[in-house]
């Protein structure tokens, strides 16, 4: 490149290089060069001749640029295809985002509703044992009047029960364990519901109660247990589809649990 | 959004047949302009209208067929023009005669030359954009393509005779 420009001092034959004739004809010559040129080609017919030469040199690598591009182009070359394909892709992406998101979020409200629940259930739950020990605090304590319909009127009392609570309410049979079937109460519970309360005596005179109730809300559960904040008196609670059961007396676990049980027995004979 | 990708259509055949030139070999040739467009399609929000989205495509093509070749060191196929001819050649032979010579005559070219003159020559791209295509300065552009011009034409014009007879 550098060489060229020597030629422009040679006067009357004004000189040009392929380099010079080739930018020309594509017409991307130097402005500065362009006078030069055309003059050139003009005044020698040697570059007309070489121009028309480089000419057809571009004229045959079109022809052979056409004769390469004899197939028609695959499909897979389809522009608006790929368009389509990226689009879909991209659908599918937002989608699982999307699916992602959602369970996520479910997640969070079912956690939520959860937690929610479960503090309900735990609130359900506390109350019911709550009343029952307090209950049998009151009531077990007494001489004279520990119960409302005594042993004697046992039909009447459970009969009396079962329509005031809506339950079938029975006099379970403790005795095997030791304990003496004294007679039961009605009650008015924290829920506004009425409650019973059963009554039972060891030999020593000391004693348990199981209080009843419809259940209201709580999930059906397995045995459970509760010590009076006194420390006093430990309970022993579950619940079924539709009652709710307190054992309650100063007993250690072992003897409330084995009184459930046989309270479970004698409901599920009932 | 659509003007572009009708201009990215429009720019196929010319992706193909510089892609052929590159390569010398159909599957190669079409796998090339499709990872091209790929590319172009990932990289559509980044193409600015400073040049035309011709250019754009075949800068994109022409760096991705350096770096396949620099990480798959694939040798140039040897396609040449054998099913072109074949096809031409029932048409009519002497222009297939004439063809084949100035296919060999062109791909005699080094492929800097080679490619320069398919690019300007062929797909008319400006000197600007034939620099920015194949990464060189423009006067590398103009000196390879009046070498590649000046070989051919003398090929051309030394070529047998019986080429020309009329």
């Amino acid at each position: 490149m550098s060489g060229r420009n020597d030629h422009l001092a040679d006067g009357d034959m004004p000189l040009i290089d392929d380099i010079d004739l080739s930018a020309y004809l594509d017409g991307e010559a130097r402005p500065g060069d362009r006078r030069r040129i055309a003059d050139a080609i003009e005044s020698a017919p040697g570059f007309a001749r070489k121009a028309q030469l480089l000419r057809n040199a571009d004229a045959k690598a079109r022809q052979y640029g056409d004769a390469l591009l004899a197939s028609a182009p695959p499909a897979r070359l389809c522009v608006r295809r790929m368009v389509a394909e990226r689009r879909a892709k991209r659908t599918r992406r937002l989608v699982a985002a999307g699916v992602v998101l959602t369970i996520a979020f479910l997640s969070f409200v079912g956690g939520w509703i959860g937690h929610g629940l479960f503090h309900q259930q735990t609130f359900i739950a506390r109350s019911f044992v709550e009343d029952a020990a307090a209950a049998h605090t009151v009531f077990s304590v007494e001489t004279r009047h520990p119960v409302e319909v005594t042993a004697l009127e046992s039909g009447h009392l459970t009969a009396w029960l079962s329509k005031r609570l809506n339950i079938p309410v029975t006099q379970a049979d403790l005795s095997g364990a030791g304990f003496k079937f004294i007679g039961g109460r009605l009650l008015s519970s924290r829920s506004g519901a009425p409650a019973a309360m059963l009554m039972y005596q060891d030999a020593e005179g000391i004693r348990a109660t199981l209080y009843l109730a419809r259940n209201r809300g709580a999930e059906p559960s397995s045995f459970r247990f509760f010590s009076s904040s006194e420390g006093r008196t430990e309970s022993v609670y579950w619940f079924d589809r539709d009652i709710s059961y307190g054992l309650t007396g100063a007993y250690n676990r072992e003897t409330l649990l084995k009184l459930a049980k046989g309270v479970l027995k004698a409901m599920d004979g009932a | 959004m659509s003007d572009f990708l009708t201009d990215v259509e429009a720019a196929i055949p010319g992706l193909r047949r510089y892609a052929l030139a590159l390569t010398r070999d159909a599957d190669a040739a079409d796998d090339l302009v499709q990872d091209c467009l790929e590319r172009a399609l990932t990289r559509r929000r980044l193409w600015r209208p400073t040049g035309t989205v011709k250019s754009w495509l075949f800068t994109i093509l022409h760096n991705q067929f350096i770096s396949d070749r620099r990480c798959l060191n694939r040798r140039a196929g040897d396609l040449s023009m054998d099913d072109a001819l074949q096809q031409s050649a029932a048409d009519n032979p002497m222009a297939s005669v004439a063809l084949a010579e100035t296919a060999r005559a062109i791909e005699a070219l080094s492929l800097e030359q080679r490619t320069t003159l398919l690019l300007v020559a062929v797909e008319g791209l400006t000197y600007a954009e034939a620099a920015t295509a194949t990464g060189v300065p423009v006067g590398t552009i103009m000196s390879r393509l009046s070498r590649a011009r000046r070989a051919l034409a003398d090929k051309m014009e030394a070529g047998p005779r019986l080429a020309r007879v009329k």
